[in-house]
């Protein structure tokens, strides 16, 4: 009887955990994802997307990983008088039940020294991680620009 | 006597501030003109000043200078391939205006030159596959960092580095300050002014296109820029 009572109140605190975890990663969401083509020889690619918030509080984005490049930082674009600034972040915003656009000219990610410059129609799998535990695996395309008819990219949640 | 000499100094200056009065009223009206159908650029020409003497190393590795800028109109921008955001996109938007002047006006002739801030990292040949990708008629210019100083300085540009230290902290060195040793190792970017500049077959700068660059409405001004020539 102990055992059994032992057992479910585990059992309760997993499914808890688990559905928390999951609840968590269900507040954002991703769309419109990118990655802007470049050079051959570029030493580093752009990425865009969209990032939905739809929590009461506001998340970060705090690291992204994708494999394939040196290094993967955030950073944004300020026109400070007329110069142009890349800054880098230590994370990105997204506002509660907000949303924060990364779009050429202003927040962006900044995959620095890749293996190899993926070529336009490739994708790029990118794992995001947020402040409040959650992540996000991203499919981004490379393109030459946003489309803006539909959306190619696909979202999913991981536990891990 | 003196009255004849006094008639004809004021005969004398009457004229001569009738000419400049006349020559103002016409020089000022084709600017008058110029600048209130301007949609996007700015004019900058200046025939008193002009653009002095430079020597840079284009991505051939042939020598560029003013007699380059010569005989055609250049449309001239001032990149890094380092960069993440800006110059791409300023790149691919002056691909998308030379592909508008080809299609609308493919009797104006004109050269497209990228010259590079970061001549440290960005040498002839990497500058070549670098700007070529967005554009085949796209012209690197690469050159002694003196060179490319003095040449950004003479188009009103502006740049500086930016570096960040171990806790993650900013930090920036203007144009004149020389680069740390490991810099090239730790990655630097460069922050800098955006603007598209015009040079006439004079090899004289004529108009600059601040960022946003609108292609459809920077061709209009330009159309309009080499007309009034």
């Amino acid at each position: 009887m102990k055992y059994i009572m032992i057992t479910k109140n585990i059992a309760i605190f997993v499914l808890f955990f688990i559905t928390n975890a999951v609840l968590a990663g269900n507040h954002i969401s991703v769309t419109e994802s990118w990655i802007r083509t470049a050079p051959p020889n570029a030493p580093m690619l752009g990425g865009f997307m969209n990032i939905h918030n739809s929590s009461d509080k506001e998340i970060k984005l705090m690291t992204v990983n994708a494999t394939g490049f040196k290094r993967i930082e955030l950073h944004r674009t300020i026109n400070s008088d007329g110069t142009m600034k890349m800054m880098r972040q230590n994370y990105i915003p997204i506002p509660a039940h907000g949303l924060t656009k990364l779009e050429p000219g202003s927040w962006h990610i900044m995959f620095i020294g890749p293996d190899i410059v993926p070529k336009s129609g490739d994708m790029v799998m990118i794992n995001l991680a947020f402040d409040d535990g959650s992540k996000q695996i991203v499919h981004a395309f490379v393109r030459k620009s946003k489309m803006m008819s539909h959306d190619h990219s696909s979202t999913q949640m991981s536990n891990d | 006597m003196r009255k004849d000499i006094l008639i004809l100094i004021l005969i004398i200056t009457v004229s001569v501030l009738g000419f400049v009065a006349l020559y103002f009223t016409l020089f000022d009206k084709d600017y008058q003109y110029l600048y209130k159908n301007l949609k996007v650029s700015h004019l900058i020409y200046n025939p008193d000043k002009k653009l002095p003497h430079f020597s840079l190393i284009d991505h051939n590795n042939n020598k560029f200078d003013n007699e380059n800028l010569k005989d055609e109109w250049t449309i001239l921008t001032f990149i890094y391939t380092h960069c993440p955001d800006v110059c791409p996109t300023e790149l691919m938007n002056v691909s998308i205006l030379n592909s508008r002047i080809k299609k609308s006006n493919p009797s104006l002739m004109t050269n497209f030159v990228a010259i590079t801030f970061d001549p440290m990292r960005d040498t002839p040949e990497i500058l070549k596959d670098y700007v070529t990708y967005f554009d085949k008629d796209f012209l690197g210019v690469s050159g002694d960092q003196n060179q490319i100083d003095q040449i950004v300085k003479d188009f009103g540009a502006y740049y500086e580095r930016a570096m960040y230290d171990e806790n993650g902290e900013v930090i920036i060195l203007s144009s004149d300050e020389p680069l740390p040793a490991n810099a090239i190792e730790n990655g630097y970017s460069i922050n800098h002014t955006a603007w598209v500049y015009l040079v006439n077959p004079d090899g004289q700068i004529h108009a600059g296109f601040p960022a946003p660059h609108k292609p459809n409405d920077m061709l209009i001004d330009i159309e309009l820029l080499v007309e009034n020539y």
